[in-house]
């Protein structure tokens, strides 16, 4: 397969990344722990657009203050649904952006950055770029996450089977959502050193 | 819009390729080879494409002081088209045709006559309309590889794709959930298990959903 089928066929990863972001904001109660880089508040809110991934024209749009916690998302995600498009804010050692995500190609419309501080056109432009690259990298540091487990063999039997529980409602603990989070490699390690 | 104010809407392209050893001089030079060149209603173009100064579409007189900003390259892609209401051109070539007629005593005008009068009726327009132009900025760091786009429309990013590899002999990948995970994943572990990776069903269960 050629890297342009290969990008076609894969672009569910970006669904699946959004509902994983969606469920890890539930219950760590929006803040994400990100390797190496520190902590991260996550909020999906304003807008969100579920698409079935085998069917796109199966759409469900929802605006609103909540629109993540309504009852049309849940009854879409039941319904195989995933997350196509939502509101996304950040916030990341005391600055804040607001963009809307579009899980098909990672892109970001409508960013809003923090407030800018530089005076002067040279100085303004600089920092405009680096806090837009500093969004597109703690985006691709979320992602990376995700891909940590995604791709690990505990997906198929130990978060996904989570993830299905959760959508009916089960109640995650914040350890519990760690333990399957933390490599298998380094849970071993912790179990063998007690 | 753009690179340089307002609310940000930019795709996300990774570029391919080394760059060339002294960057500033050879780019400058190749951005000097494309850059815009506006219409001329005497000329065939229906269309022109090509670089002028980051949000100042008008300005094409580049210099490296606009272009090269610490490890950025900032350009805009403008292009200008002519979009005549084909209600218009085809009534324009009525008329033409109805008067060339008259004129040769002709019933009806050969292939070659519509031709000539076609282009004849085009000039014309050209002369009277206005292109239409489209300018959007792109901001290219040179250290990360990484170019800002100032649209999410297909059209307008595969010209600057086609436009970009003319200029800088570069290939630009756009970003997506594939393209991202390569260049996230070090682990050859991961790496392998995303050329496997199928659709999870979230929705199966034993609580008795589909």
């Amino acid at each position: 397969m050629d890297l342009v089928d290969r990008i076609e066929t894969t672009r569910f990863l970006g669904g699946e990344f959004l509902l994983w972001l969606w469920f890890s904001r539930d219950v760590l109660d929006g803040v994400l722990q990100l390797p190496g880089q520190g902590a991260l508040e996550v909020a999906l809110e304003s807008t969100l657009l579920l698409i079935d991934p085998l069917a796109d024209k199966e759409r469900v749009n929802i605006r609103g203050v909540d629109p993540l916690g309504s009852l049309e998302a849940e009854q879409a995600l039941l319904r195989g649904k995933l997350p196509r498009k939502v509101g996304l804010r950040l916030v990341f050692e005391q600055s804040e952006w607001v963009a809307m995500i579009d899980a098909a190609s990672l892109g970001l419309s409508g960013v809003k950055l923090p407030v800018l501080l530089s005076e002067g056109e040279e100085e303004h432009f600089h920092e405009r770029m680096r806090l837009l690259e500093q969004l597109h990298d703690l985006v691709q540091g979320l992602y990376r996450h995700f891909l940590g487990v995604r791709l690990a063999p505990r997906w198929q039997g130990e978060l996904l089977p989570a993830m299905r529980e959760w959508l009916h409602g089960e109640v995650m603990e914040s350890d519990a959502y760690e333990a399957l989070h933390t490599p298998a490699s380094a849970s071993k390690r912790r179990r063998k050193s007690r | 819009m753009g690179a340089l104010s307002g609310s940000l809407s930019a795709s996300k392209f990774y570029v391919q390729g080394d760059l060339p050893k002294d960057v500033r001089r050879a780019y400058m030079e190749r951005v000097q080879l494309r850059l815009f060149r506006p219409l001329r209603p005497e000329q065939e173009a229906e269309e022109s494409a090509g670089w002028c100064a980051v949000g100042q579409p008008f300005d094409l007189e580049l210099s490296p002081d606009k272009v090269f900003n610490g490890p950025y390259l900032s350009l805009g892609l403008r292009t200008d088209r002519y979009r005549f209401p084909p209600a218009v051109v085809h009534a324009e070539l009525e008329q033409a045709a109805r008067a060339m007629r008259q004129k040769r005593g002709q019933e009806k005008l050969s292939r070659t006559q519509k031709e000539e009068l076609k282009q004849r009726v085009l000039q014309g327009l050209r002369r009277r309309y206005m292109p239409r132009m489209q300018a959007v900025d792109l901001v290219w760091n040179l250290d990360r590889g990484e170019l800002y786009f100032w649209s999410q429309s297909a059209g307008p990013r595969e010209r600057l794709c086609a436009w970009f590899e003319l200029s800088f002999g570069l290939e630009l990948v756009l970003d997506s959930p594939y393209v991202a995970a390569l260049r996230s994943l070090d682990n050859k572990l991961l790496q392998a298990a995303l050329q496997q990776v199928a659709l999870s069903a979230f929705h199966e269960d034993s609580h008795g959903s589909r």
